[in-house]
Order: structure tokens, then sequence, then C-alpha cells
């Protein structure tokens, strides 16, 4: 794992990739913490976070396409599968490589707080618990993109789709209030839902039947609680929409100033299950 | 060394490998040799744990490579048929990673490191990033990788494809060098590389090993005892005509030689134990037919090869090697040896440079 690891590293530092990358997180966050802080006199730095994370939806794409898609392009992922090194440290190694590059730039907004506490007072546990949270939310969204990087041979589509699952996680509460409530509109929404998700079973095991089956026994469970619990289908697919938010949960806690050991969990176990997936996608190659 | 069993792997009805059996034993250079397409680097790669077989299962050192695959894949060094190099790294750069990754740290590293790369002799490019480098050094640099970790056995898919004659003898020279301490096994599509390298040569064709030997042995039993070649200047019907008059000849075929217009090549199959190559001589001498040659048959290794490889041909419009030269063939067959003769109506399977179907579904899955 330490061998891909610095591998990685290497890769991201010795091309434009890393540094385009960072370069672009602390621009929009300098800018920003500059408007609200500086000029505006706001002794908390994170209250700037919220608007700058927009550039995440660029930046962290920009440095996951190239993790899995571009091994596979090259025929260097034959390489990967003869080392004596599990699939899961491959990953593993790419990932915390990935991370150790977002961790440059968070680390470098940790001396804001530090240059505002020369002109005030500045609440240091707000500022550094909202910097770390960035970082959670940060490893939530790599995990994703890398996902999407294993998924494909080109770097281009790589980004490409994850940029668009990032966007959809950005207007995630926007479009989920423009849903209808009704609990017939949430039954139907579960159905589209089932069927993209039985698709996705078709890609992975290539058998029709399992994937078929497990669309019917999920449509079944859904069709039979709707049945006998209508209400409760009220505004239901609004709520499993607003679990994909990843950025307003972000805002949420940034805003109330607390640190939201919620919040933290989320992103973990987002990063967690990513992960897992895609060490699942690299595994499966073998098996194609 | 290597176990494999009952190897096999397909792609929807598509069987690339089909139930596959061999043993390779240490110390020796092994070569894996069939038409493009006959799956060879399927069988590699599954050898080397980087693809699932459908069925059956590889044993190395009696690690098996999928369950036990970091146990299996130390004692493994592996050349995919496209070297697996990342080209923003220079070699050192590239060789330390793999070494890291092989479990190798410090002073150990680098030796091993610095000796492959003298082995390959690539020491004076090694600060030059890959993608500047030649094909031949490339290929050098993708065999030092295989070679790092000290594994016993070293495996080469077509390592010397695309190469100039030059680098050709170079990479060959290393891998008999190499070859000298460690069990070596490499796959080819040409058959005098193989014969130039190799003890011991396994043959595949339509994902069935069809030969698995000497090169020596081989071609003694795949050569038939019991015929004879000879060309005379006569026609089609007086050389029926002699030769159905002679009890111990069982079949036999004619055509017209290349060499010269008038002569006919004619190959005889007799009774076994028969030698009738003086009566043939006076058979042909009376009736004032002058015998040029005659000799018991010898094959030439590319035409084992091809009477290996060939089935699923016949049908063709005789444009393939098989013809070998003969223009109007009457009954050119080798039935006796032919183990995959029942496959005659099985799909058209080019031979050389033709597409290579494993390759194409493996893409297909994407």
């Amino acid at each position: 794992m330490i061998a891909v690891y610095k591998k990685e590293l290497n890769a991201y530092f010795s091309n434009m990739t890393g540094y385009i990358a960072i370069g672009m997180i602390l621009a929009m966050t300098g800018v920003f913490v500059k408007i609200l802080s500086l000029d505006g006199h706001y002794p908390n730095m994170a209250a700037a976070l919220p608007t700058a994370a927009i550039i995440l939806l660029l930046a962290v794409p920009i440095v996951t396409m190239r993790s899995f898609a571009e091994e596979r392009r090259q025929r260097t992922d034959l390489l990967l599968y003869t080392l004596p090194i599990s699939t899961t440290q491959i990953v593993m190694g790419k990932y915390l490589a990935m991370m150790t590059v977002f961790a440059v730039p968070v680390g470098v907004m940790g001396l804001y707080p530090l240059i505002l506490s020369l002109y005030g007072t500045v609440n240091f546990a707000a500022s550094y618990a909202s910097l770390l949270l960035f970082l959670f939310m940060i490893a939530a969204m790599t995990a994703v993109c890398m996902f999407t990087s294993s998924l494909t041979e080109s770097q281009v589509i790589a980004a490409v789709l994850g940029s668009g699952v990032l966007i959809l996680c950005y207007f995630a509460q926007l479009l989920a209030g423009a849903l209808p409530t009704t609990a017939i509109a949430s039954l139907l929404a579960f159905t589209a839902l089932i069927a993209l998700m039985a698709l996705a079973v078709y890609y992975f095991v290539k058998s029709f039947w399992v994937a078929f089956c497990a669309g019917v026994v999920l449509e079944a469970g859904v069709v039979l609680s709707y049945l006998f619990r209508e209400s409760l289908f009220a505004g239901l697919f609004q709520k499993a929409v607003s679990v994909v938010a990843l950025f307003d949960i972000f805002n949420a806690a940034v805003n109330s100033q607390l640190f939201d050991l919620t919040a933290v969990v989320y992103y973990l176990s987002i990063a967690v299950f990513f992960t897992f997936l895609t060490v699942q996608t690299v595994e499966k190659r073998r098996y194609a | 060394m290597i176990e494999v069993r009952n190897l096999t792997k397909t792609y929807g009805d598509n069987t690339v490998v089909d139930h596959l059996n061999f043993t390779i034993e240490p110390g020796k250079i092994y070569g894996f040799l069939g038409p493009n397409g006959a799956g060879k680097s399927t069988t590699m790669n599954m050898i080397t744990g980087c693809l699932a077989p459908t069925e059956g299962q590889v044993l190395i050192d009696g690690h098996d490579v999928l369950t036990d695959a970091v146990a299996a894949k130390r004692e493994i060094g592996y050349l995919p048929e496209i070297p697996p190099l990342y080209p923003d790294m220079t070699p050192e750069e590239y060789l330390r990673f793999v070494a890291e990754a092989k479990g190798l740290r410090g002073e150990a590293l680098w030796d091993q490191v610095y000796r492959v790369m003298e082995e390959t002799d690539i020491l004076d490019m090694r600060n030059r990033l890959i993608k500047n480098l030649s094909k031949g050094y490339k290929q050098r640099v993708g065999i030092a990788q295989a070679m790092l970790g000290e594994p016993k056995l070293i495996i080469l898919d077509e390592p010397t494809v695309g190469l100039d004659p030059r680098q050709i003898t170079e990479i060959r020279e290393l891998i008999l060098r190499l070859g000298q301490t460690r069990t070596i096994v490499l796959s080819s599509h040409i058959l005098a590389e193989v014969s130039a390298v190799c003890e011991q040569v396994m043959i595949i064709n339509r994902g069935r090993l069809v030969a698995s030997d000497t090169l020596e042995n081989i071609r003694r039993d795949n050569t038939p005892e019991n015929r004879v070649e000879m060309t005379v200047r006569a026609d089609a019907d007086a050389v029926k005509a002699v030769l159905t008059g002679m009890a111990e000849v069982l079949s036999f075929t004619s055509a017209e030689s290349v060499d010269e217009p008038g002569l006919r090549d004619v190959s005889i199959d007799v009774l076994e134990g028969a030698d009738i190559r003086e009566a043939l001589f006076f058979a042909f001498a009376e009736k004032g037919y002058a015998v040029r040659r005659l000799a018991k048959a010898e094959l030439s290794l590319e035409e084992i090869f091809l009477q290996l490889t060939d089935s699923g041909y016949r049908e063709d419009d005789g444009s393939t090697y098989a013809s070998y030269g003969r223009d109007d063939e009457d009954e050119y067959e080798y039935e006796e040896d032919d183990e995959d003769a029942d496959e005659e109506d099985e799909a058209y399977v080019p031979l050389f440079g033709g597409s290579r179907e494993e390759d194409d579904d493996e893409e297909d899955e994407e």
C-alpha cells in the first residue's frame, strides 16, 4: 500500500494535476475569506467555505479522474493485478494519496484563523472544526469520484461522471424541494429508482435474472409498505434525496458553528461505501 | 511449479480456453506456441491471476492464484503483451515502485533494482522518461520489472513482438541468460523464436493443448513413419496407374511440383513396417518415369505446427499455409494424428494476422 501511495503522490506532483487542484481550492477560499473576513470584518473564516466549496465540483474530479481510468487505458492495471498486494491495498493507497493532495490546501487554510486572530478575537474551535468537516466532505466526494474513475477507461468520462454526480448532490436540497410530496409520487419515484438499481445490478453481475429478481423483490417491498402505510410515503422521496445533499449538510454544520458528529459519520460512511464499491469494480474486472 | 487444472475461460458462448491441463517443472524455458487468437494471452493472464477462470484452477507452488493470491504472486514475474509501464516515470523510479510493491526495502531494494537494470542493460537509460524510450528498451524495462523480487518463475507474453531483428536477438539472448537460473514461460506465435529459445514447447490451438513436449519429440511424434515422399516425372494418371498396382500402398496424394513443370510431388502412405522405397523406384523406372527424389517423409517444424493448429481451415479456399506451394492438391490430408479432426465444421479461426478473438471479447465487456 505504501508503494502505491508513494507512486501516486509522486505522480500528482510530477505533473500539473496536484498543483492545479491545490491552486484552485486555495484561490477560491482565499478570495472569499478576503471578502467575508478581511473586508467584512467577520472573525470566523469558515463562513466563506460553503460558498467556496463550489470549486470542489471541479477540483475533486480533476484529482480523481486519472486514478483508475488511466491505469486501464495504459494497461498498467495488469501490473497492479500481478503485484503481491491486494486490491484493497491498491485502492487505499490511491485514495490516501488523493486525500494527501487535498490535505495540502486545507492545511494552508489552517493558517487563516491565525492570521485573522491578529486583528481580533477568533473562535478557533469553530474555525478548525469547520475546516476538519470540510476535509471530511472532500473525503466523501473523493471516494465517489474515485468510483466513477474505476468505471471507465477514459479520464474525461470519469471526470464528467464525477462532476455530474457532485453537481446533482450540490443541488439535491433544491431539487428535493421542487418534487411533489404526495405519497403516490414518492412511490413512482422509488419505482424509477429501483429500475435504475436493477440496471446497475445487471451491469455488475451480467445476469438478467439476478437483476430482474432483485428489482422485483425491492419493488414488491416498496409496494407492500405503500399499501400498508400510505401515510409514510408522503414526502419520503424528498427525505431520501436530501440524504445525498453533501454540501447542504456541511453548510448547516458551519452555520450552526457546532461540530456536527453525525455529519462526520455521514461523510465517513459515504467514503467507506464508495471505496468498497471501487474495490469491487476493480476486482470485478478480473472476472470479466 | 505451476499446475494448471482444467482451466477454462468462456465469454458468452465463445470458449477461448478449453479445459487446459499441464504442469510446468522448475528450471526450464517453456514456449507457449499458438496462432493469434489461440488463447495464449488469456491463459497467461489466468496463470498470473489477472483474470479469473470460468472453471478450473491454477496452483503456483501449491498456492491457488486467486484464493492465496499474495503468496502465489510472490513466485511470479509477469510481462504482459503490452508492457505495463508508466510513461511519466523513469525506469529507475518505475522499478523502485515495483520493487517496493513486491516488499523490498532499503539496501536490498536498490541492490536488486540495479542488478536487474544491469542484467537487462538499461542502466544508461535509467533517468530518461519511459515515454521517450524506444520500443526495445521499453520491453527491457518490462522484463526488468518481472525479474524484481527474485521470482522463481518469469512469464513473458510475446516478448519480441514489434521489435526489429537486432532487438529480437538481444531479447532472446537475455531470455536465454535468464533461463539459466530461473523457470521461464514465454508465449509466441513465431516458431523460429520458440525453437531458438525453448526446451519445452506447448502448442495451443483454439484454447486446447495440442502438443506438449520437447521440440525434437514433437517433431518425431508428428512425423508419420510410414510415409514416403517422392518427386517423379510423370502425370497424375501415370502415378495413379503405378501406385494402385502396389499392394503395400494404402493411400497417396500427388500434386504438380512447383520447382519444375512436368514433375509431380507424391506423398504415399504405406503399410506399417513396409519399406517400399526400392520397389517404388523400380516400379516407376520400369515404366520410364524418372524418379528425381525419394525419401521417408520428414515434416518441418512449420508443417507440424500448421498440422497441429490447422483445424477449421480445410473448408477454406486454400489460401492458407496448409497448401504449402502445391497448386493442385488432390487429397492432402493428415488424418492420423489430428486431434481436432472432429471439429472441422466449427467456426473459422484465422491463423496468422487474423483478428484476435479473445482480445476483442475482453473489450466487449466494457
